[in-house]
């Protein structure tokens, strides 16, 4: 009969966010495990609370399938004496698979015969198979930090019980010293004493009695009703926060909803900071009114059921109130300073020992904006500077530097004291925005002062952390540049905005060269902006080939590299294309490999006339490349430049690349012919990498 | 109940508990964790079990006694047991019983805390314990200690029990807690705190602190360098205050700060590691005890 299997590893409390992570491991490894093991099942399950990870498998087989197997031997030569008895070896093989010496037979191998048997490896009962299995996935699973407790095992918490049962028989498992049992243990408080699980069938149910919802999807489900029936007494709604359920199913064994409420005068503090209050450590969920206004209440989730509701609305009560004091007490000592006054303070806090304080960051900060502002947008450089000038100030509020849970909300009170300091609307918005975006799937700012200051806070990190010495390597970016970079890249590009990130980084480096800060690595930060830029464009659909070769030109302006990029993608597909490229790397190569004397520097070969040019090839490509020139000039100057006919006059280009090669003879024995074609050839270089790098491309297939 | 009667109550429950009850240490500490009877006791192979209270002083923490839950001087009851017991969780649940906490009456949680002393080169897991939301203990199994793995494990408990008092005594400010049936918190206790406050926030004097950070240091490490474990640490915890006040004071710069706890934790280090080789040299006496 095919037989449940039940494994619980009882543990003390484990970490809320290890549960749903090793449920998913043991899962995991017990269908691969059982698969591996030939040994089929109807359906597996994990259970799990803060105390107990658990597995519930149905249907096990009784024995694993029988498997065939076929086995090779020693070579005949081997197995049998001159005489054609068998040899040691021979019936050590026939021993080994079961059989008599005449039963073996023969196949070919790769030096001749060899013997060769066919077995059938009758399977093992499921009851012998198991514990080693469980052991092994007990073992497997693994934890982002794990300790001591006694012995030299680790895991996440101490394991204090485990229980292993194949249906109602205890299979025999032994790990962290501790032989498994059917004895489990109820809810901490409320069941507190020892049960015997007699099958895995009644462990869900057992453990329900013992005031334990093992199963996680039942606990999240009891915390959802429990919080709208909650809320609607209290008159509004949770504020919605699916991380905070997520944490909470697995912070408790039994779920049920206490509400609370606080003094209505702590609504005077910022929203951000009152949910904060609630939320970061004591887990409260926050209550808004049908307007979305927030409501001085709360609702918590208990682990336990029944009695004492009042007791415990009092304590948790009287514990957010503390947080909300302490709020307070930062809030209103930081108003009675002021917003401007903590500029000042700027001074006081170390940004990098060797990019000053703060407070020269922010004078930096301040400097870029406006240039930027006169770049993109100057009808907001007024507002887009004093929010520059004031977006560091809370990192020296009491709020942002107490340490506690409202530190991670740098910015946004920045910006509420802004707005309790009087400050236009636009600047209060800046500030608030200037931190965006913090990852790829971020918002970005949405207001042209928010977007000025962000630039500007990203580009000043950025250039000051290169002069610093700051390595971004592989996973390491201790300073968040790699994502610094990756922000502004992704703001150009979304918002359109054309800027040469690399000239104003330049005119920046200047500033703090100026200072005596640091040093110069223009070239590290060229190669770092450039990779940035290049993922960005492969995000946007461009090949890699393509974005390397374009971004070897004029890397700067990613709007413009990304459109430059997708008419050299859309060129590569033409027909003529691998032709244009067959003569362009053959004049690319001859320019490479001359000696240097005999090529003329770009931009001062074509001084002489057409007729000067010994053939008709030559002179029409000299014509040819100097108007396709002309054209691409004038595109380029455009602000917003049609590369898609730009290229056209590139393509265009091959007949008069074509005929040259087929009539002209490049390395002319005579010096200044040679010199003459030579320069020609590198005319059509230059032209060609007013557009991108060709010759970085690879050549097509075939 | 009064604060005394709670704390007399503890006391009766682990000296029940097999627990050798010692006092307080007698110089400035910011948790019980810095007097020797733990960060000494936790390493090395001697069994050990101990608990006391800890006046503890965290000047920046103070509120001019007007935030009903903080004090920059507040008392920790310090409970180390090493060997860590199988049901040491249920053991404390026990205490909470036995001092009047009906835990079937309230919402009791254990809240993952990865517990560390940057200053003294020690780390632990464990757990926040949660009495209707608020921290009531810290529970810790240290893992290491003046950069020393341990071994055995040592389980720290430490109560927070002006906070658990006021539980018992229905009041939600640690002023108005009865401390015994004559005086109440603020009777004893408000004038110094404020006195404290002003000190801790306005009065210190950088310079001098920050002179006797460098003298207390010198005198530490050349006592360490002796192997004189005691004095020395003495020393240490010496600029650990030190530095605290400065802190408070709002003297430390981001960058000092991590430089000037990287200075107190290789004075911890060579502390623990003194008082280990000077174990040793005795033969690691508890440990033989304990072998009978």
């Amino acid at each position: 009969m095919a037989e449940s299997l039940l494994l619980e590893i009882g543990c003390e409390e484990l970490p809320a966010s290890f549960i749903a992570p090793a449920l998913a491991e043991l899962l995991t490894s017990a269908e691969t495990g059982l698969a591996g093991a030939r040994l089929g099942f109807r359906s597996a399950r994990t259970a799990g609370t803060p105390r107990r990870l658990a597995l519930l498998v149905d249907g096990i087989a009784d024995r694993q399938e029988d498997q065939s197997l076929e086995v090779f031997g020693p070579p005949v030569t081997v197995a049998f004496d001159s005489s054609g008895k068998p040899t040691p070896a021979a019936q050590g093989f026939a021993k080994r698979v079961g059989k008599p010496v005449e039963a073996l037979e023969r196949r070919p191998g790769p030096k001749g015969e060899v013997l060769f048997a066919k077995t059938l490896d009758a399977g093992r009962t499921a009851a012998e198979v198991l514990p080693a299995l469980v052991r092994g996935w007990i073992y497997g699973l693994h934890f982002p930090k794990t300790m001591h407790w006694s012995g030299a095992e680790r895991f996440a918490r101490p394991v204090r019980w485990i229980v292993a049962l194949h249906g109602s028989n205890v299979l025999p498992v032994e790990a962290f010293g501790i032989t498994a049992g059917k004895r489990t243990r109820g809810h901490r408080i409320h069941a507190s004493g020892w049960a015997d699980v007699p099958r895995p069938e009644s462990y869900v149910d057992l453990l329900r009695e013992r005031t334990v919802m093992v199963l996680p999807d039942e606990r999240r489900a009891a915390i959802g009703e429990g919080l709208a029936r909650a809320a609607k007494t209290a008159g509004g709604a949770p504020v919605p926060d699916p991380q905070l359920l997520d944490e909470v199913v697995d912070l408790v064994e039994w779920p049920e909803a206490v509400t609370g409420s606080f003094d209505p005068r702590y609504l005077e503090l910022p929203r951000p900071v009152v949910v904060t209050a609630m939320r970061a450590h004591q887990r409260y969920f926050a209550l808004e009114a049908p307007d979305g206004s927030l409501l001085p209440g709360f609702v918590m989730i208990r682990s336990g059921k029944g009695e004492g509701h009042d007791e415990i609305r009092r304590g948790t009560q009287a514990v957010l109130r503390a947080r909300l004091e302490d709020a307070r007490f930062y809030w209103q000592n930081d108003l009675k300073e002021g917003l401007e006054a903590k500029v000042a303070s700027l001074k006081g806090i170390v940004w990098h020992e060797k990019l000053g304080t703060l407070y020269d960051r922010t004078l930096r900060i301040v400097l870029l904006t406006e240039e930027l502002a006169r770049a993109l947008a100057p009808s907001a450089r007024g507002a887009a500077s004093r929010a520059a000038l004031l977006s560091k100030a809370d990192i020296a509020s009491e709020m942002i530097r107490s340490g506690k849970e409202f530190a991670a909300l740098q910015g946004i009170v920045g910006a509420e004291y802004a707005a309790a300091a009087g400050e236009p609307p636009e600047v209060v918005r800046a500030i608030r925005e200037h931190y965006l975006p913090q990852g790829p799937g971020d918002p970005l700012p949405t207001s042209t002062e928010g977007t000025l200051v962000s630039l500007a806070d990203r580009l000043e990190a950025l250039v000051g952390g290169f002069r610093a010495g700051i390595e971004v390597t592989g996973s390491q970016d201790p300073y968040g540049l790699r994502r610094a970079g990756n922000g502004i890249v992704r703001i150009l590009l979304e918002k359109n905005l054309r800027l040469d990130v690399l000239a104003t980084a330049a005119r920046l480096d200047a500033v703090f060269a100026q200072a005596n800060i640091g040093q110069a690595r223009e070239e590290e930060f060229r190669s770092f902006w450039a990779q940035r830029v290049q993922s960005a464009l492969e995000d946007a659909g461009i090949s890699r080939e393509t974005a390397a070769a374009t971004l070897a030109v004029r890397p700067g302006d990613p709007v413009d590299v990304l459109a430059r990029a997708r008419e050299v993608d859309r060129i590569r597909q033409t027909p003529d294309f691998e032709g244009l490229m067959v003569g362009y790397r053959r004049a690319a190569n001859l320019v490479r490999a001359a000696s240097p004397e005999d090529v003329p520097a770009s931009g001062q070969p074509m001084a002489e006339r057409a007729e000067n040019f010994g053939e008709k090839a030559e002179a029409d490509l000299h014509l040819e490349t100097k108007m396709a020139r002309q054209a691409l000039e004038t595109y380029l100057q455009s602000p917003a430049p049609d590369y898609a006919a730009a290229l056209r006059h590139l393509l265009a280009l091959r007949p008069a690349i074509d005929s040259f090669f087929q009539s002209v003879m490049v390395m002319a024995d005579d010096l200044p012919t040679r010199r003459r074609r030579l320069g020609l050839l590198e005319a059509v270089r230059q032209t060609f990498l007013r557009i991108a790098d060709f010759s970085a491309l690879p050549s097509a297939p075939g | 109940m009064t604060f005394q009667e709670i704390l007399l109550r503890l006391e009766q429950f682990w000296s029940d508990q097999g627990c050798t009850l010692l006092q307080p240490y007698s110089s400035e500490v910011g948790a019980g964790t810095f007097n020797p009877a733990t960060f000494f006791r936790v390493l090395g192979p001697e069994p050990w079990k101990a608990a006391y209270v800890e006046p503890s002083r965290r000047p920046k923490d103070g509120r001019y006694g007007e935030n009903p839950n903080r004090l920059q001087n507040f008392y920790q009851y310090q409970v180390v047991l090493k060997p860590a017991p199988d049901d040491v969780l249920d053991v404390y649940l026990q205490s909470l019983r036995h001092i009047g906490i009906d835990l079937a009456r309230h919402d009791v949680r254990f809240v993952e805390d990865d517990w560390e002393s940057p200053t003294l080169g020690a780390w632990g897991l464990g757990w926040e314990v949660w009495l209707d939301g608020q921290e009531i203990t810290q529970f810790t199994y240290f893992q290491q200690a003046g950069g020393h793995d341990l071994e055995p494990i040592t389980a720290e408990i430490t109560y927070g029990i002006e906070r658990i008092a006021c539980y018992l005594q229905g009041v939600e400010r640690i002023m108005d807690l009865r401390w015994s049936r004559e005086h109440r918190w603020d009777d004893l206790f408000l004038d110094a705190e404020v006195e404290w406050c002003r000190f801790n926030f306005e009065k210190s004097d950088p310079a001098l602190l920050f002179e006797l950070f460098e003298k207390f240091e010198r005198e530490a490490t050349r006592l360490l360098k002796d192997g004189l474990a005691y004095p020395g640490y003495d020393y240490v915890v010496k600029c650990s205050h030190a530095f605290n006040l400065l802190e408070a004071r709002g003297a430390i710069s981001v960058t000092e700060r991590v430089g000037i706890i990287a200075r107190v934790r290789k004075m911890a280090r060579l502390a623990a590691g003194a008082y280990l080789r000077r174990r040793e040299e005795l033969g690691f006496p508890l440990a033989k005890a304990a072998r009978g």
